[in-house]
């Protein structure tokens, strides 16, 4: 099984080839056979990719330690369902995990765009099946997950037991596969610039559909990654500035300005040389974390060893730079603007703030993250910069964006008069001084906390004043109130779809910030019988049970707790030792409510029964999680295609064209 | 049985790469649209201005826009769909038929020259 794999890995390999050399030609010879013949070779891969994983997952379940990754990553004591967490929790196999993943998307997309774009698609394949190549000759040459080992082992070392958790069956797959799919909106847009077209807004659609798949797929691993470092990392946060955090945190800010800026492409013609610079940055950026994350210089806790590879991803990424902006370059006379910007106050100009309120964050981020190689090149040592810096500088440019998150949207297009202006923003203004009035009678004296209210208030009055206004229209011209809402939603998707998804980054902004400001941290130290209190908590240390397993020592903490006079029950944190790893690996246990988690986790188990407990009461952290699917339905919205009414339309007549008096460039 | 399925593999591969070089399949099918034609770009601002009367039409309806500012909405994207006409070698039958229907059609109803 192993050996065909191997074998599926080598054709695979091959077939890259082929449709990158094939596509390519049949771009530039204008051969739609050989388009459809690299085509095919395409669609080849992923089920031969499908193979060799399946030989590997196989491998795991019959625990054959003849293999290398598998003995590097599993042991017999492994529960077998974490076979699939195995597979990709090293670097071969994750790169595996990649290529399998990019090759079912990619397959999709090119069958998508050869019909949408039948004359960029053979290059947007060829790009495509580039990047695959890369990974696959990785595979081959470098890291390959299927190679044998000279000597067949008895029991592997087994997995990094942190990855031992159910976030980890969807964590790493999102994230992996949110920075791989940047490709595929890269590769459209460069795919068109090599077609020499782009010009004429050819590829907004498909790169605005591909964008938001992207979008949607980081923000998701995003999210998983924050909840899993919530749950399991057992330090009450959810989120350190850590550098492969930052790392997926950069493509994220240069892909959510992309999918606001390309809609101005397909509105006005504009933005269109931005849009393309923003998906070249933010294929980069995607690189770049993969660079980080594959054993880059930049130490993290999180990535994976130390290694050469990440150096090959960075030279690659280097060199994709390039290429892409000398072929920018070339086509840059192409790319004017088909108009300008009418006024300031427009919805344009609202969206072109915040593209580069996103790409200055993402800017920041990355100097942050990379510091240490500078400060260790200029006086051999590493100085890491850390929360305080990203907090201070990046906390008030985030806010910026929620305001003109709330504000932008509710801007018509090309102007807005002063009339406009007054009916659409003053609620949200008088919401703004009321919340900030409200604040500070209840209490509430830091500034920053003030503001971010005050502002999120903004955003959310804007989103409701648009639901209700729109849905008192339909009302109005006799729908139910029902009938009106959903019908008002179903109607104008992509707008409405993007007022559940700001909703949710209000949702986000709100639990982000309570939970930085306000959450209270207390280390104890206790033995059973004790009672100790935090805030209205009460909580009594009842008692510590012990159980081994072949892998581990696990110690579970039993305690009753209380809030107020309110027995709320039992609440069991662990922390298990694994001997082999030399891990301590603990776990929360989290009594969690709408407006705060009451947050318990062992830190140390003495031998005369005591324990260190860390107890932290975190505000509005569960706002963060029912974030998620607010935002996923959302984009889905968003995507959702439009239905028989809406398409209908006033179709222009069917007749050829062969003049040109508006001077569209051609 | 390993190599067997090596030269299965193989040879499917083979014949679905040849395949559509050897049946000339695309070729025989007709040309494509070219997404780049000044006919697809005209029909996309086409749709741009009618979206966006459809959008300037919704504000209005809702509250978001004051009187003056739909009224300019308007005519910038009516001149717009006039321009596009206009590039178009189509009668000033039709030409006046489209215009005429443009603020009914940025709705829903469906209505297409013959």
């Amino acid at each position: 099984m192993v050996e065909l794999g191997q074998i599926a890995l080598i054709l695979s390999f091959m077939m890259a080839t082929y449709s990158t050399v094939v596509g390519f030609a049949g771009g530039m010879l204008n051969g739609r056979d050989l388009a459809a013949s690299a085509r095919w070779g395409f669609y080849s891969i992923c089920p031969l990719l499908i193979l060799a994983t399946a030989s590997l997952i196989y491998a795991f379940v019959t625990n054959d330690f003849s293999v290398k990754y598998v003995a590097e990553n599993s042991n017999i004591a492994m529960p077998k369902v974490y076979a699939w967490v195995a597979f990709y929790s090293g670097n071969a196999g994750s790169l595996l995990y990649i290529a399998v993943a990019f090759s079912l998307m990619a397959g999709i997309a090119i069958r998508v765009l050869n019909s949408k774009l039948p004359y960029t698609s053979p290059y947007a394949l060829g790009v495509m099946s580039m990047v695959l190549l890369f990974f696959l000759a990785v595979i081959l040459f470098l890291a390959n997950p299927l190679e044998r080992h000279q000597i067949v082992l008895e029991d592997g070392q087994g997995m990094n037991p942190l990855l031992i958790h159910f976030g980890m069956f969807i964590h790493p797959p999102f994230q992996m596969l949110g920075l791989i799919s940047v490709a595929l909106p890269f590769s459209i847009a460069i795919g068109a610039l090599l077609a020499g077209r782009g010009g004429r807004d050819e590829w907004v659609d498909q790169g605005r559909l591909w964008g938001m798949v992207s979008w949607l797929l980081l923000t998701t691993g995003l999210l998983l990654g924050a909840w899993w470092a919530y749950t399991i990392l057992g330090w009450g946060g959810y989120w350190a500035w850590d550098p492969v955090e930052n790392s997926a945190l950069m493509p994220w800010l240069a892909m959510t300005a992309f999918v606001h800026s390309i809609m101005v492409q397909k509105r006005r013609g504009m933005f269109r040389m931005w849009n393309m610079v923003l998906i070249i940055v933010a294929f980069a950026m995607a690189q770049m974390g993969m660079f980080i994350n594959r054993g880059g210089p930049v130490p993290s806790v999180h990535s994976f060893a130390e290694s050469t590879m990440g150096w090959i991803f960075l030279a690659v990424m280097a060199i994709t730079l390039f290429i892409s902006l000398v072929i920018f370059t070339f086509r840059f006379d192409t790319l004017k603007s088909r108009s300008g910007l009418d006024s300031i106050i427009s919805r344009e100009s609202a969206f072109l703030a915040q593209n580069v309120l996103f790409l200055l964050i993402a800017f920041i981020t990355l100097w942050g993250t990379i510091f240490p190689i500078f400060s260790e090149a200029i006086d051999d040592t590493t100085m890491t910069i850390g929360q305080p810096f990203f907090n201070k500088v990046n906390g008030p440019l985030m806010l910026l964006l929620v305001f003109l998150m709330g504000i932008g949207p509710v801007l018509p297009w090309r102007k807005a008069g002063w009339g406009s202006i007054n009916r659409m923003l003053r609620l949200p203004l008088i919401v703004f001084f009321l919340v900030l009035l409200l604040s500070l009678i209840s209490g509430i004296r830091e500034y920053w906390v003030l503001l971010a209210f005050a502002i999120c208030s903004v955003s959310l009055t804007t989103v409701f004043q648009e639901l209700i206004r729109g849905s008192r229209s339909r009302h109005s011209r006799g729908e139910s109130w029902g009938i009106a809402f959903f019908s008002l939603i179903g109607a104008n998707r992509p707008r409405y779809g993007g007022y559940v998804v700001h909703l949710s980054i209000i949702m986000l902004a709100i639990g982000i910030t309570a939970s930085s400001f306000y959450d209270v941290q207390k280390d104890v130290v206790m033995k059973p019988g004790d009672s100790e209190v935090l805030g209205k908590y009460t909580f009594k240390y009842l008692e510590v049970s012990e159980k081994a397993y072949p892998d581990r020592v696990e110690e579970t903490a039993k305690f009753e707790v209380w809030m107020g006079d309110k027995n709320i029950g039992y609440m069991h944190p662990y922390r298990a030792f694994y001997p082999e790893f030399q891990i301590a690996a603990t776990r929360g246990a989290i009594h969690s409510t709408i407006l705060e988690d009451f947050y318990l986790v062992p830190s140390e188990f003495k031998e005369d029964g005591q324990a260190v407990f860390r107890v932290l009461i975190n505000p509005l952290v569960s706002w963060m999680w029912a974030a998620g699917p607010v935002l996923i339905l959302g984009t889905l919205i968003s995507l959702s295609p439009k239905n028989r009414t809406q398409r209908k339309r006033l179709r222009l007549p069917n007749v050829s064209v062969d003049q040109n008096p508006l001077g569209i460039s051609e | 049985m390993l190599v067997m399925s090596v030269i299965a593999i193989s040879l499917t591969l083979a014949v679905l790469v040849a395949y559509p070089i050897i049946r000339k399949i695309a070729s025989k099918s007709p040309f494509p649209e070219d997404e780049s034609s000044l006919r697809a770009d005209l029909e996309r601002r086409w749709e741009s201005a009618l979206e966006g009367l459809r959008h300037a039409e919704l504000e209005m309806s809702v509250g978001n826009v004051s009187e003056s500012d739909y009224l300019w909405l308007k005519q910038v994207h009516m001149a717009e769909a006039a321009l596009v006409l206009k590039t178009l070698e189509i009668s000033d039958k039709e030409k006046g038929f489209l215009i005429k229907r443009i603020p009914s059609g940025s709705g829903y109803e469906e209505e297409e020259l013959s």
